[in-house]
Parts: structure tokens; sequence; C-alpha cells
């Protein structure tokens, strides 16, 4: 009897072709726009490129001093700190304009930097941060300038040991690497949109909820009547609602990993079980929503629908900065909401590994899912209706 | 005119769906348009980036530090937690955290090389920036105290020093910068043609869908009323629901931004947008030709509207897209309904020439043709096989 009542589920399930849509070919859609979206917008807009300027001076009055800093600054190897362009004002004023570079040092005695007026939406561009990048410099130089005229001047036996610390330009910080991901946050949207696919695979479960009760199918009123066991039944169909969801997600992950190539920086058992974790709140969570009261099925997927959606923005599969946000006004919406329990496992996976925190994600959405199950099961067991 | 009449009836069942979407779109138009301020004077100014900070020395040298990156940044004082750290990095609430180790004042006296630790974001702007302006600090601070300063005064005399240096930048204004008092206005028509499609085409393809419905379709076609003057009656009911949707819109805008709205920009705004409609009618008629039920309809939207909105640089700019996707997206309306938005808007740098945006209409109108024709033949095909 479980068997039977597993097995119909599963034809059931995959004969929905608009269930099977949204589990597992929306994610794999979004998923896709999210990659051709998102795949250039670290490298374009975060990662650090060599900062073109341009030069200019008259002949005889260059300041050899910033040209010998910008020679230096622009052979290192790897990344060079800028790319130079020595011209002349007027063509250099066209290459600001055109952006081909982003600031003209004037080198003669003065050294001056001149950059492109900015929009206020520009305010926290990548321009504006290399304008900035090109303004520390600057005042690097100049200040060194300044401080080695006036020591020379106050203290003349000092400036061997001035130019020598002047010359060797000393890097005082040291960088610490507390993990292994390179922490971009574009992949925070992928966790976000598995955690929707999790929360998706509510939508079979619901059907699971309605097709048992008889005031809201034909099919509830046949099998009320049958003298089969609800418990077993619903369980047979939990337990096949689960697989069959787990299975498209597992589809999905590999799309992700395979396919599009995301990182997650972590292993792939470990991203499945998650979701597969994952799952099971979703499934519960359907089974729940079509558990409460008499409302239709056009009702409750609507609350479905909406409680997900709303789940999803929260935990920042739209505004990457929303679970933030939240945290800082309410974080106990974050401690219940069942996106974010999602996407902070994978996102505890991907830095920090398996720890305290990951189990304590894990724990919640069993929690969440057994308090769901409970709750939906106290609903609609021993049921009877009125004989008319 | 009862066909149309039908129409009106049945468009009357969409329109909480679609107030739906008029609202969230307004909202999300109104908090741009706030967001956007007005232009400012022409001076430069450095981006101010989010340090957190943990002092674990107290001392003077690593309070004056301190001090100096808070006259240009926004500093939060933090204690050693390695996940807040991390999570603070990963959401980019913080964008550098600068460890002043105990110690720190005594090694600098000393004249040892590394003197603090930090934690980056790999490879990225604002760590070189920091970086840069961490080691100008300390730089000029070493050079004092070569110089035989007492710590006391170095510190006096590097903040100065450095503060003294901050006038030898000039902005450049661009002679054909765009205004950005208009941005909120730029805004709003990026994201209209998600908006108007997805309310097209989850307004008119159900509408459309009920009269290819085979049944009712057949019971339409035996009656008094011509083949003709159905088509035309639904083509009039189609005009009309989608010019109402697309003048709510820009009436919208009127109450948004007011006279702005009705300058030359504005103008070209407003024309660019109206090619939109027939782009959703089209993609409207060939949906509804295959009488999908109305749960795949959402489907379809969906894949649609978000597909195009990804690939076209609606909600990522296209100077952010790769060159790979871009290629792609030439083949879509969208992309060259984005391309006018953003010379009219100043978006991607390129300067407004009228020969430009009107070839980009063109291109519009000549994506236009292709949809309706392939509408039509999908018509003609599907009446053929009906009647035989």
């Amino acid at each position: 009897m479980f068997l039977h009542e597993f097995v119909y589920e599963l034809k059931r399930v995959l004969r929905q072709k608009e269930e099977l849509f949204w589990v597992l070919l929306f994610p794999m859609i979004l998923g896709t726009m999210f990659h051709f979206a998102f795949s250039n917008l670290s490298n374009s807009t975060e990662i650090f490129h060599t900062i073109p300027v341009a030069v200019c001076a008259e002949e005889k009055k260059e300041n050899q001093a910033f040209f010998q800093v910008l020679d230096a600054l622009s052979q290192t190897k790897d990344t060079p700190f800028l790319s130079v362009t020595r011209t002349d004002w007027e063509t250099a004023k066209q290459l600001l304009k055109d952006n081909s570079v982003r600031g003209i040092f004037f080198a003669e005695e003065n050294v001056t930097l001149t950059c492109a007026s900015l929009d206020s939406s520009d305010v926290n561009s990548t321009l504006a941060i290399e304008q900035s990048i090109l303004e520390a410099f600057l005042k690097e130089f100049l200040s060194n300038n300044t401080v080695f005229t006036k020591i020379v001047s106050q203290n003349p036996e000092k400036m061997n040991d001035i130019l020598s610390l002047m010359d060797n330009r000393n890097i005082y910080g040291k960088q610490l690497t507390l993990t292994e991901s390179n922490l971009d946050n574009v992949v925070q949207y992928y966790f976000n949109l598995i955690a929707m696919a999790c929360l998706f695979t509510s939508f079979p479960a619901l059907q699971i909820a309605l097709k048992n009760q008889a005031n809201l199918s034909a099919l509830g009123a046949r099998k009320s009547i049958s003298p089969n066991s609800k418990a077993i039944s619903v369980a047979a169909q939990l337990l096949s609602c689960i697989l069959s969801q787990f299975f498209c997600l597992t589809v999905n992950v590999l799309y992700l990993i395979y396919i599009l190539k995301v990182d997650f920086q972590t292993s792939l058992f470990m991203i499945l079980f998650t979701c597969f974790i994952g799952c099971i709140m979703g499934v519960s969570f359907g089974y729940f929503i079509g558990a409460i009261g008499q409302l239709s099925e056009g009702t409750k997927m609507g609350i479905l629908i909406c409680t997900s959606m709303l789940c999803c923005f929260l935990s920042g599969l739209m505004i990457n900065t929303m679970r933030s946000l939240v945290k800082s006004i309410c974080p106990f919406i974050n401690v219940i909401n069942p996106t974010v329990r999602i996407s902070d496992s994978f996102l505890t996976l991907s830095i920090y590994g398996i720890n305290e925190r990951y189990f304590q994600n894990l724990f919640a959405l069993l929690l969440i899912s057994v308090i769901f199950i409970s709750a939906g099961c106290l609903m609609i067991r021993r049921k009877t209706y009125a004989s008319l | 005119m009862q066909v149309f009449k039908a129409f009106l009836k049945t468009a009357r069942k969409s329109m909480p769906h679609n107030l739906m979407y008029f609202f969230i779109f307004s909202g999300i138009a109104l908090a741009l348009s706030f967001s956007s301020k007005n232009p400012e004077d022409p001076i430069f100014q450095s981006v101010e980036l989010d340090i957190g900070i943990i002092d674990q020395d107290h001392s003077t040298a690593s309070k004056a530090l301190s001090q100096y990156l808070n006259t240009m940044h926004q500093l939060s004082l933090m204690t050693y937690d390695k996940e807040a750290i991390l999570d603070q990095l990963f959401f980019r609430n913080l964008d550098y955290i600068l460890i002043l180790p105990e110690g720190f004042e005594t090694r600098l006296l000393l004249g040892e090389e590394t003197l603090f630790e930090t934690v980056q974001i790999p490879g990225v702007y604002s760590s070189a920036f920091v970086d840069e302006q961490i080691n100008a600090y300390l730089n000029t601070l070493k050079l004092y105290l070569t110089a035989d300063y007492s710590l006391n005064d170095a510190i006096n005399q590097t903040a100065d020093t450095l503060s003294q240096t901050s006038n030898h930048v000039r902005v450049l204004e661009l002679d054909d910068k765009k205004s950005s008092s208009m941005n909120g206005i730029y805004y709003y028509y990026q994201y209209l043609p998600y908006v108007i499609m997805s309310i097209i085409l989850c307004g008119l393809t159900p509408i459309l869908t009920t009269f290819w419905e085979p049944n009712l379709s057949k019971r339409i076609s035996c009656s008094s009323t011509s083949a003709l003057s159905r088509n035309l009656q639904l083509a009039f009911g189609s005009i009309v629901y989608c010019f109402g949707i697309w003048l709510l819109f820009i009436l919208t805008s009127c109450i948004f931004y007011g006279s702005e709205l009705f300058t030359e920009n504005g103008l070209l705004c407003i024309g660019n947008s109206f090619f939109l409609l027939p782009v959703g009618v089209g993609v409207s008629l060939i949906i509804s030709s295959f009488a999908p039920p109305s749960n795949r309809i959402n489907m379809y939207n969906n894949i649609i509207t978000l597909g195009m909105s990804f690939l076209c640089g609606i909600f990522v700019p296209q100077q952010l897209l790769g060159e790979q996707v871009l290629s792609v997206s030439k083949f879509l309306p969208f992309y060259w309904y984005i391309k006018n938005n953003n010379l009219i808007s100043g978006f991607s740098g390129e300067t407004f020439q009228m020969e430009t945006y009107q070839k980009n209409i063109g291109i519009q109108a000549l994506f236009i043709a292709a949809i309706f024709a392939v509408a039509l033949v999908i018509s003609k095909y599907k009446s053929e096989r009906h009647s035989t």
C-alpha cells in the first residue's frame, strides 16, 4: 500500500507540467539569466584593473621625480598600478572625455590632477574610486615632497635617511587570509536561487494536502471512503514528493555547477545534502498551507507564492543588500525566514566550511519542517464529514 | 460591437492583477527618482568607504591613524570575530578591515616594516584605495619620525601636511555631460519595458486566448458577425487596452516628474516607449494563438519578460554585460529600446545623435514587423488546420 501510494504520487508529480516548470525549469532559466547578467559584474565593477592616466608637461619643464615614480608604478609585474600615456593637454582632455583615461596629471614644477566631473549617480562608481585612488597617490607624492623640503631645510644631515626611506615604497600592511573563499558576493544570488527552488517544492506538496481532504477535492472524497490508513498514505506521498523534488533540485544544482560553472566553493555532496533538508522544509510548508481551513486551491496557491517570494525578497534574491538591511532592522525575521536559513547554510559552507552555524541552520530548517508537518497532520487527521 | 464589449468585460477580470503590477512599478520608480539628487558644484570628492577598525593597541599612533581615516571614510570600531568580519565583507557592509595589533606604536617607532594587518576582499579597487591612503599616512609619519620629531609632533605635522595637499585636484566639466536631475525619468523608462510587457502578457493574452479557445472560436465563427468584423473588433480592443496601459504609465511619469518630462529628452523617452506596445501585442498574439491554459501564460510571461530584461540590460546596465551576451541580445527588441534610453540619458557615455536614435527606432519597427508576421503565419496555419 505504501509503495502503491508512493509510485502514484511520483507519477502525478511527473505529469504535472506546471508544477515541474516552477521547480525544475524556472530556477534553471533564472540561473541562466543571472549567469548572463552577473558574469561580468564583479570584473567590471569591483576587481582592480590598471588605471589609465595621461601625463602632460612642457618639454624641459617636466617634474623628473614624478615621472620616475610614474615609470616605477607602470612597470610592475602582474597588474601594474598605472598605465601612462604621455601627450599634450588637448589630446589628454579628449582622452578624458572619451573615458580612455581616468585622470590627467599635469606634471611640471607643481603637479596637479584633473578628473572628469561625476554625476551624483556616479559617486560610488568604478570611475569615482579610480579617481580617488589617483588623488591618494598624488597626495602621497606631494606630501613626501613637502616633508622632504621641510626636513632638509631644518635638518640637512638627515637628507640621506629621508631619501633612502622615500626610495623604498614600503607596504606596511599584511593581508590576512581568513578564508579560502574569494568573497565574491554575486554567488549569493545563486544561493538564494536554490533556496527559492527549495521553497517552490511546496507547490506539489500543497496538492497532497488538497487531495486528501474530501471537502476540497473529488480525489480527497474518494480517498476518504477507502479503508487505507491515512497516515501511511500521507507519509508515502510526502516521501515520494520529497524525493521527486529533490531530484529536480539536483538537476538544477548540477546545471548551475557544471553548465553555468557557478563556483559554490564547497563540495557537491554538502550542497545536495543542504538541498535535501531545504526540500523537506519546502514540502512540509506546502503541506501545512494545503491543510489550513477550507480555502480554495487558488487562494492557497496565492498564499504559497506570496510567502515564498516575500521570503526570497527578504533574503536578497532581488536586492543583495536586503538581508543585511533586515538584520539591522528586525533580526528575528532572518532567524525564522527559511530562505535565509538555506542561503546562509550555503554561505557558511563556502566561507567557513562545516561548523556550528551550519548545523544551527539545518536544525532550524528541520524544526520548521517538524512544526509544519505536525500542524498539517493535526488539521487533517480524524476529519469527519456530515452525511448529506 | 459585441465582440469589443465582450473583450472589455474579459479585460476587467485581469484588472486587479494589472493594478498590482502598476503600483509595484510606480513604487520602484518613485524610490529611484528620490535617490537621484540634483547635480552639485563640480568639486572633487573622494569616495567614502566603510572601514572596520580593530584597534588592539589603543596607543597614540593607532588612534591618530584611526582619526585620519575617519576624516575620509565611515569607520566602525569592531572586535576580532572571524565570522562577523567575513560576513560584513561578503555582504559589502564593510569594504576593508584594518587590524592595528598590540605593539603597533612600538613597531612604528622601531622602524619595522610590517605594522598592521588587513582583511580585504581580494583584488578589488576599494582595498587598493585604502591601502594607498594608509601607506601615504604612514610614509609621511615615518619621514617625520626619521627626522627626529617626537611622536606627537610627527602626528600633528603629518595631519597638517596631508591636509595641505588636498587642493591639487581639478574637475573638468565635460561639455556634453548630461544633467543628472533627470535621472529619475531615465530609470523610470529603463524599467518600463519589463512592466509593460508583463502587464500586456498577463492581461491581454488571457483575453485573446478566450477568443481563441476552440469551442468559443467555433461558436463565434458560426454567428452572423463576419470574421473580418470580429478580428477588427479584437484588434481595436487590443489597441485600446494597450494604449490605456501605456497612457497610465505616461501619466504617472507626468505626476512624478512634471515639466521635466516635456523637455526634449523626456519626449524622446516617451516616443521610444511607444514602440514597446506593438512588441507586447505581437508577442501576446503569438502566445494566445496556441490557446494555453491560464497558469501557463504566467510561465511564458516569466520566461519572456525576465529573459529579455536580463539579457537586454534592463536589470543590469548594458555596459556591465559581457560582449557575448550583448551579441545575443542584439536579436531582441528591448536591446534597441535600452540602447536608445542610454543614448538619451548618457548612461553609456555615448553622445546623443538623432540619427542613431532614429536608427534604433527603425530596428525596433523591423522587429515589430517580424513579430507580427510570425503571429499572422501561426494564425493562418491554425485557421487552415481548424477548417480541415
